[in-house]
């Protein structure tokens, strides 16, 4: 932490005021000229309250306790810690301050693959249902109280404390989901829950954005593609695909309530520009696409649009109203004038919702096999001491060991080289392998999880030849299982994971010794998306 | 597997434990204590909501101030439309943002530096922070309690504030030295 310079005596009034809340209505007229004029100022305001917000915290989390009475703490401390195993303490209890209460704002958005009923997650999804309800009830009283949709204004408002600032930042409506995205300009990305400014521009090389306006209408930006939102109703897609759709339930603003940026306005719910054409919801879903030269396409899957060109739509030929299952495309002749032209038989790429995400299918090792049988989804890829052997089948196995993790048939069991004891050599590394298919799907948003037991120890692992971190473990891990994880290096089609396993231990020099691998794998994946047509891909 | 939770066991972990820092960077930009609860709330919804992204995030704690940066944002055009006081203004709240982050980057030891130099106040100072700040306490009702004014009150604790400062300051640059 870099010391401020020591602030003026005014300004330790102001901090000593802001710390202790009591900064009168012309000392934060003081205080804020202060901050703007200096950058030490700054500094010294955010220690100062840094610091204030630490000591409220400490003071009333019942983990800063210990902080908050060093002196009574440590001598409990010695006590707590011979009762406590640190592993065995539940996650929350272990870490939750007394606020803000994390467990009161779990939502109801992320499922578990498997069966929650007794788990840690069940508690999750638990408090996730009540208040996903809770949401539900919000969102409910929302849509159906009185229409209170900003109405957005540019003329003089009623002077308070907004800030000059504040007047010129409109918001229209937020991200409501960002997929797989590349940004042209990645530090300027967006997040998720961005709110949308009102003049924002956003440049997507790939992926896809899923923008909610407050107007109810919902648009899918399909990478590549340049959007400016300039509108509390609509955009200016300059290249690229996008998807609109109104909610049925979307409030609609009056037209004399809308803004506009430019000289632009717009007299429908929704409605898209292009540097060619006007495409203008008239209760419907459709499809927009520009290409490099500026030529814009509209596919209607629902209800009706207009499609104009834009700046002159005097004469029929410049105007076409589609209806479901319709497309139109604004083209310039080698005259240089646009004109609106019908099409048919359109190859379809635009995105129409956003995809979910879906299980992978993977295997657990020795799932649905007896012991002594062969692993239909797990091979013997590799063992040290036989170069040319050729992947087989790895064997399910049973060790009358206590020490081993037991098996259970339907959900995951010991393989290994050998059925039976599976005595094996020792100081040999042996690989075993499975794959899995992401055929169809969005492979860079891929998520693997896995836990593994083991006789004696895994080398590494691998995901596709790749290496993924292989947790800490120690020489003979069969009686626990430990957890890795892989978000990256996942392929379209065919998936290879390879799990090293050395058998003995090197101080006990080569023998024979029980080899077994025990491993049970998750994870899921989002459904691939179309991608553009070339001449939109080529457009960036 | 039983263990879709690890992930969310480990979301869990690294939100907890990036709350001091996320209410420290939230306190930084709207002051009010008790406003910077409903901003961190708000934000910790925002984050569940999002969970796959933070899931595959490589940053977390930055991605989470981004949030609590939003959740600002969002907080204070709510109380601007409702026509609500609003200390600071959208660019000098980007300014304080810069340094809450640049200062909130570090925090690693900030609170085991806090811990310690708390330990090194005598016990009537820290008896007087603790009087402050446990729930309920103010300025005013110790001043009432102890028959002095609150602005000699307050003064006491700025100048045992500046103590804290300069203990934390000197704490952090050792743990950087070594």
């Amino acid at each position: 932490m870099t010391e401020p310079r020591e602030p003026t005596a005014e300004m330790e009034s102001l901090l000593a005021a802001a710390a202790d809340e009591r900064l009168t209505e012309s000392d934060c007229t003081r205080l804020r000229q202060l901050l703007e004029a200096s950058d030490d100022a700054r500094q010294s305001y955010v220690e100062h309250v840094i610091l204030h917000a630490m000591l409220r915290w400490v003071h009333a989390s019942p983990l800063g306790a210990e902080i908050a009475n060093p002196d009574k703490s440590s001598a409990e401390g010695e006590t707590a810690a011979d009762d406590s195993a640190p592993d065995q303490t539940p996650l929350i209890a272990q870490t939750s301050p007394a606020f803000p209460t994390l467990l009161a704002t779990l939502p109801s958005s992320y499922s578990g693959f498997s069966s929650p009923l007794g788990s840690l997650l069940f508690s999750y999804l638990l408090a996730g249902v009540i208040v996903g309800v809770g949401i539900l009830i919000g969102w409910v009283c929302q849509v159906s109280g009185p229409q209170e949709t900003p109405v957005v204004q540019y003329g003089p408002r009623p002077s308070s404390a907004v800030s000059p600032v504040e007047r010129e930042q409109v918001f229209v409506g937020q991200i409501n989901a960002i997929i797989d995205c590349k940004w042209a300009d990645p530090r300027n990305a967006p997040i998720g829950f961005d709110r949308i400014v009102l003049g924002r521009r956003y440049d997507l090389v790939s992926g896809l954005m899923e923008i909610a306006y407050d107007t109810g209408a919902r648009v899918i930006l399909q990478g590549p593609c340049t959007y400016r939102v300039d509108s509390t109703s609509g955009g200016y897609l300059a290249v690229g695909m996008l998807t609109a759709r109104v909610e049925e339930r979307g409030e609609r603003i009056p037209a004399n309530q809308r803004a506009t940026i430019g000289s632009h306005s717009f007299p429908s719910p929704l409605s898209i520009r292009t540097p060619t054409a006007t495409v203008a919801d008239l209760g419907t879903e459709f499809g927009v696409e520009v290409d490099k030269s500026g030529a814009s396409t509209a596919r209607v899957y629902r209800g009706k649009v207009e499609m104009r060109v834009i700046g002159d739509g005097a004469t029929n030929d410049k105007v076409v109203a589609l209806e479901a299952n319709e497309s139109a495309r604004v083209e310039i002749g080698k005259d240089q004038v646009a004109r609106v032209v019908r099409e048919s038989g359109r190859s379809d790429t635009f995105v129409r919702q956003m995809p979910k995400r879906v299980p992978i299918k993977l295997f657990n090792t020795g799932v649905n096999s007896q012991p002594g049988e062969a692993d239909r989804h797990w091979q013997l890829a590799a063992r040290s001491d036989e170069p040319s052997l050729k992947p087989q089948p790895a064997l399910v196995t049973h060790l009358e060991d206590s020490r081993w993790i037991p098996n259970q048939s339907d959900r995951c069991q010991w393989i290994s080289a050998a059925g039976g004891a599976s005595i094996m050599p020792e100081l040999v590394t042996y690989t075993f392998r499975t794959e899995f298919d992401l055929t169809g799907m969005r492979a860079s948003t891929a998520i693997l999880r896995g836990r593994f037991a083991v006789d004696n120890h895994v080398r590494s692992i691998r995901l596709n030849s790749r290496k993924i971190p292989v947790p800490e473990h120690g020489k003979r891990s069969c009686s626990f299982l430990h957890t890795f994880s892989c978000d990256r290096g996942f392929v379209e089609g065919v998936n290879v994971l390879e799990i090293e396993v050395e058998n003995g231990e090197p101080q006990s020099g080569p023998s024979s010794g029980t080899l077994g691998l025990f491993v049970e794998l998750e994870g899921s994946v989002l459904t691939a998306w179309p991608e553009p047509s070339a001449s939109a891909a080529e457009a960036k | 597997m039983a263990d879709n939770n690890q992930a969310i066991g480990e979301f869990v972990r690294r939100l907890t434990g990036c709350q001091p820092r996320l209410y420290a960077y939230i306190t930084a930009l709207v002051l009010n204590p008790h406003e910077a609860d409903d901003v961190l709330q708000q934000a910790n919804l925002v984050m569940w909501e999002k969970l796959d992204e933070f899931l595959t995030c490589e940053n977390f704690d930055a991605l989470a101030c981004r949030v609590a940066y939003f959740q600002v944002l969002a907080y204070r055009r709510d109380r601007s439309r409702e026509r609500r006081r609003l200390v600071f203004d959208d660019q000098l709240i980007e300014s304080l943002a810069a340094a809450a982050g640049g200062k909130t980057d570090a925090f690693q030891g900030y609170l085991a530096a806090l811990h310690d130099c708390m330990a090194k106040l005598p016990d009537v100072q820290r008896e007087l922070v603790r009087r402050r700040y446990e729930p309920g306490g103010s300025v005013n009702s110790i001043a009432a309690d102890c028959g002095d004014s609150p602005n000699s009150v307050s003064a006491s604790l700025y100048r045992i504030r500046k103590l804290l400062l300069a203990c934390i300051r000197e704490n952090l640059a050792k743990d950087r030295d070594q």
